[in-house]
């Protein structure tokens, strides 16, 4: 009797509780002057809203953001509501053959519109605009414009008496220096998966910037005499110890750098907002663009653009696109790249930050070619299956392994593209 | 994931171990009208009790393989509708060298999650019967299975890094030669993986063969004793033979989990470095959420399914009881 | 002698066994602005409470734990109490065709959980489970069942058959039967299965990314990952607190409950 009267009281308040089940704070009672968005960069969150208050007085829209804290999880989240009204009217996504992905199942909503307004404001720099198409229209609107340049520790080179390198003699000069005081010149691993392509791109870029672009396009071979020769140069600086060990955590690099342990790290703009937020000031680090490895060499610089893209049956696809179209407005940007601490792709938005200063004007100096990162300059499938293969290579650097790893990557290139193109 | 599974046989032996199996109710033969309370107010009351357990996996659980199993069949890239390629995908896992790899990982995982766990919980099961003033001991190898797989991955991380608390304590001890890229070269990698994973699941091993442990009964013992058995000879001859029921389980339960694990080889190295420590879990996830290709995915997936249904079955097979 | 040798060797493994909770325990300890970017063996400094605090903050552990919480008793307790109702189905009661239930319900728990994550996510959607409480307490039921099945399945199978026919002798019908015969008796399995439960699903992450996004539907560890990984700028130290803080709840429980099923494991006179 007594196991009853309890059984019936858990039984009715399970019932009750049950019935007053609590719903996604986030994803309920959509209300209709806020646009949703996804990603996958928790850090970003803070920003998102604080740009989305600018937005609101702009087009009467304001942001409220949803995060996926694991990037695949996310791209299965975006990829199965794609094509339902379920998925949120504003997605975060990357730039490149990565946008193409998505946007050639059709699932996308067509900016043209918004992105011929930015560039009659001036708030985007119309040659950007490939990394941001499909099949001639644009579907996606830029983030930020991230950098790639080399963060170097000024302690430490204080401490060796180096300055910045504008030659490639000087930059290894600089690591050896480094090196003998005992001090890992760079930082690279493979720990975190895609970190595996970073130094092949850098130096590939650094070296033959045309043969880059071919190459990231189907149009040469990963066997080709510049890919050997950058894949020797990497080598190389394996063999003479420069780099940390490959399966250095990707999370320790802050701390690494602040440490002084490593003096030199190669990554985006964006990962000063990390750097600052680990207490490093101007006077502990600087960055600059990693100079070409001859002379006569085209100065280069790998760009990186996260997106914003609209999916075409979000329930408020239209405001989205209007939201989007005010996006590039400085008054967003400003609060926006605050934010982020990192460089707003509308060039006429000024920067606080006095690291990210001096790499813009670095490159206002040097004038260089623009080049995709590599993460985004390919088939998702060929890169996602080429960064393992770096990866492998990184764990064994040696000149014999650079034939059978740039003929991996190659055969996986001609069926990648032949894939790809197949499927358009 | 492997604790749940291996915590949950452990009651299941304790009890069933040295009884005798149950008889079910007699069941009429088939033909005959069933009636009374064996009619059919008995079977709908068995469907009533059968329903919400039936319901939750079926619906929840079964469907979704389901469409797995279906999405083998096709291309789907999880956006567009998915394409019929009939046998396709499993055509592609034949010949890609990436897969057998893969089966081989999984192969290692599954011999080496069967003998660490369960030999080291049977042996520190059988230390800790004995020792009623170390009992307390046994709590440090069963709380690790308590604490969450971040936290696991983390410190192991930790400890197998080049630069990592292993290496240093090599160094320390003088042992620079013994210092290795743990995590970078195969097969070391999945070895040390399988090593973290044991620390984790020896603990329900142990409590597993403690439970048995504690239904021999004394008078066989004694008896062994007396014969002049002791030591190994004891527990080879008399004690083991009785503890065949709570082994095959802990066999069972692990081979299950040793076919699931994926978190500790994830965060560790991500199935790399060129993707040579994969076992099927991990190669599963890579091609779903990684490279999107959700059809062969899914085929690896019913490869995975099949080879753990049909493993688990033959155990399952002798873990239940005879009917009489 | 012998039993010299034993202990020795026992205890030699539990200190082993013991290294990594240590370092563990160390590594949280530290205080995030002096991690110089490798892990130490010995405690240096007590930023503890510090870094838990800033975790805390940053995901909203506070919520994630209420919401685990939740989840783990009352998805454990349904997939208990789901589990012992098929097992008396399947052991007492006249069902034709029992390795099929069993098989039914067991193969569930076979299948490596990323195969349901695409599936039911879309299914959720479709339903409007998605990031739904409701939602979470029904797959993470759903997910117990099975262990819990078997092992209360095999519990009950050494439940003498003369009592099951004493009592329906006295004219019991199959609740009463099972509510007050069967479910006394194998009250340690159950309690046993609800605590093994409990701890899967607390220390679940892949179905709290999926399944949910919203901070107060997040379960503890999917809230823990919004600040792990390498785009976080809290460090190592800071996520290492916080791990190992939300793991005590599973601990403490493990703990206080594991003497009482341990011991009443043993098989009854």
């Amino acid at each position: 009797m007594k196991h009853r009267k309890s059984l019936a009281v858990v039984a009715a308040a399970t019932a009750l509780w049950l019935a007053a089940c609590a719903t996604g704070s986030e994803t309920s009672d959509q209300s209709t002057d806020t646009l949703t968005l996804n990603g996958d960069r928790s850090d970003f969150v803070p920003a998102y809203t604080a740009a989305g208050e600018e937005l609101k007085k702009l087009t009467g829209f304001g942001i409220e953001p949803r995060n996926v804290p694991s990037t695949e999880n996310y791209q299965q989240v975006i990829r199965s509501s794609l094509q339902s009204s379920s998925s949120t009217d504003i997605i975060k996504w990357w730039s490149g053959y990565r946008l193409q992905d998505l946007a050639r199942t059709g699932s996308l909503a067509n900016l043209d519109a918004e992105w011929d307004k930015a560039v009659k404001n001036g708030w985007v720099n119309a040659d950007t605009k490939p990394s941001f198409s499909y099949d001639g229209h644009v579907y996606a609107m830029p983030m930020y414009k991230s950098y790639w340049v080399i963060y170097y520790n000024k302690k430490v080179y204080k401490d060796l008496n180096l300055s910045v390198p504008t030659t490639w003699e000087q930059f290894i000069g600089n690591a050896e220096k480094i090196k003998a005081a005992g001090v890992t010149p760079f930082f690279a691993t493979q720990e975190a998966g895609w970190t595996a392509f970073i130094w092949f791109g850098e130096i590939l870029s650094k070296l033959d910037p045309d043969f880059y672009v071919k190459l990231m396009n189907g149009e040469a071979k990963y066997t080709d005499p510049p890919a050997r020769r950058a894949m020797e140069i990497w080598a190389d600086l394996y063999d003479r110890g420069f780099f940390t060990a490959p399966d250095t955590s990707w999370d320790n690099e802050p701390a690494l750098f602040k440490a002084g342990k490593v003096a030199m790290v190669p990554m985006g703009t964006w990962r000063n907002a990390a750097f600052a937020q680990n207490g490093l000031t101007e006077a502990d680090y600087g960055a600059f663009v990693m100079p070409p490895v001859t002379p006569n060499t085209k100065p280069s610089v790998i760009i990186e653009s996260g997106v914003f893209a609209v999916p075409q049956r979000a329930s408020n696809a239209d405001a989205a696109k209007e939201a989007l179209g005010e996006w590039l407005n400085p008054a967003v940007q400003k609060t926006w790249v605050d934010g982020i601490n990192d460089i707003s792709a509308n060039p006429q938005v000024g920067i606080t930050n006095p690291i990210l200063t001096s790499v813009v004007q670095q490159v206002q100096q040097l004038k260089p070619m623009e080049l995709e990162r590599y993460w985004e300059a390919s088939p998702p499938a060929l890169i996602e299956g080429n960064v393992q293969d770096l990866a492998a290579f990184m764990v064994k650097p040696t000149p014999q392994n650079i034939e059978s790893t740039l003929q991996k990557m190659e055969n996986r290139a001609a069926a990648e593209w032949a894939k790809w193109r197949e499927q358009r | 994931m492997a604790r749940a599974a291996l915590n949950d046989a452990a009651a299941t032996v304790a009890a069933s171990a040295g009884k005798p199996p149950r008889t079910p109710p007699p069941r009429r033969r088939a033909g005959h009208r069933l009636s009374g309370r064996w009619g059919w107010t008995a079977r709908a009351g068995s469907a009533g009790f059968l329903a919400p357990a039936v319901l939750l996996v079926a619906v929840l659980l079964l469907v979704p393989f389901a469409v797995t199993l279906y999405q083998s069949f096709t291309q789907y890239d999880g956006i567009r509708p998915a394409r019929f390629i009939g046998l396709d995908n499993y055509e592609r896992l034949a010949t890609d060298s990436g897969f057998r790899k893969s089966l081989l990982n999984t192969f290692m995982w599954t011999v080496g999650t069967l003998l660490l766990p369960v030999v080291l919980g049977l042996l520190i099961a059988v230390l800790t019967n004995g020792a009623s003033r170390l009992a307390w001991v046994r709590y440090a190898f069963v709380l690790p299975y308590a604490i969450s797989g971040t936290a696991t991955a983390a410190i192991w991380g930790f400890i197998l890094r080049s630069d990592g608390a292993l290496n240093q304590a090599l160094g320390f001890l003088g042992l620079e030669s013994l210092q290795r890229e743990w995590l970078l070269e195969w097969p070391t990698n999945t070895i040390v993986m399988i090593v973290a994973n044991t620390w984790q699941a020896v603990g329900v091993a142990v409590i597993l063969f403690l439970v048995g442990l504690q239904t021999v009964p004394q008078e066989t013992v004694e008896a062994g004793t007396l014969d002049g058995a002791s030591g190994l000879r004891l527990f080879r001859h008399i004690v083991f033979p009785q503890l065949r029921p709570v082994t095959v389980v802990v066999v069972g339960i692990s081979i299950a989990n040793s076919l699931r694990v994926f978190d500790v080889i994830w965060l560790l190295t991500q199935g790399g470095p060129g993707r040579v420590s994969e076992t099927l879990a991990v190669t599963m996830y890579r091609q779903t959420f990684v490279v999107s290709d959700y059809g062969f995915g899914a085929a690896v997936a019913v490869v995975l399914a099949v080879i753990v249904v049909g493993a688990s079955w033959i155990y399952l097979r002798q873990q239940m009881p005879k009917r009489a | 002698m012998a039993r010299l040798a034993r202990n020795t060797l026992l205890l030699l493994l539990a200190a082993l066994w013991l290294v990594p909770t240590y370092l563990l325990v160390v590594n949280a300890l530290t205080p995030a602005g002096e991690y110089a970017g490798a892990p130490s063996w010995f405690p240096t400094g007590f930023g503890f409470f510090d870094n838990l605090a800033e975790a805390w903050s940053a995901a909203g552990l506070g919520m994630g734990v209420y919401n685990s919480l939740l989840y783990a008793t009352i998805s454990a307790a349904i997939a208990v109490f789901a589990a012992a109702m098929a097992s008396f189905a399947v052991i007492v009661m006249p069902v034709r065709r029992r390795g099929l239930w069993f098989a039914l319900i067991y193969s569930g728990t076979l299948l490596p959980l990323q195969v349901f994550l695409a599936p039911l996510f879309k299914a959720y959607v479709g339903v409007e489970l998605y990031d739904t409480q409701f939602g979470m307490v029904v797959i993470y039921a759903a997910l117990c069942v099975p262990f819990a099945f078997f092992m209360v399945r095999n519990y009950l199978t050494t439940v003498p058959g003369e009592i099951t026919e004493a009592a329906q002798m006295d004219g019991a019908g199959w609740f009463r039967l099972f509510w007050q015969i069967h479910v006394p008796i194998a009250k340690s399995s159950l309690l046993a299965a609800f605590v093994f439960q409990f701890t899967w699903v607390w220390n679940d992450l892949l179905f709290g990314i999926t399944l949910s996004t919203s901070p107060n539907i997040r379960p503890v560890m999917a809230a823990l990952a919004e600040i792990d990984g390498g785009y976080s700028s809290l460090g190592p130290p800071v996520v290492l607190a916080a791990a190992l803080a939300v793991s005590l709840p599973t601990v403490v429980l493990f703990l206080a409950v594991q003497r009482f099923f341990l011991s009443s494991l043993k098989p009854v006179g």
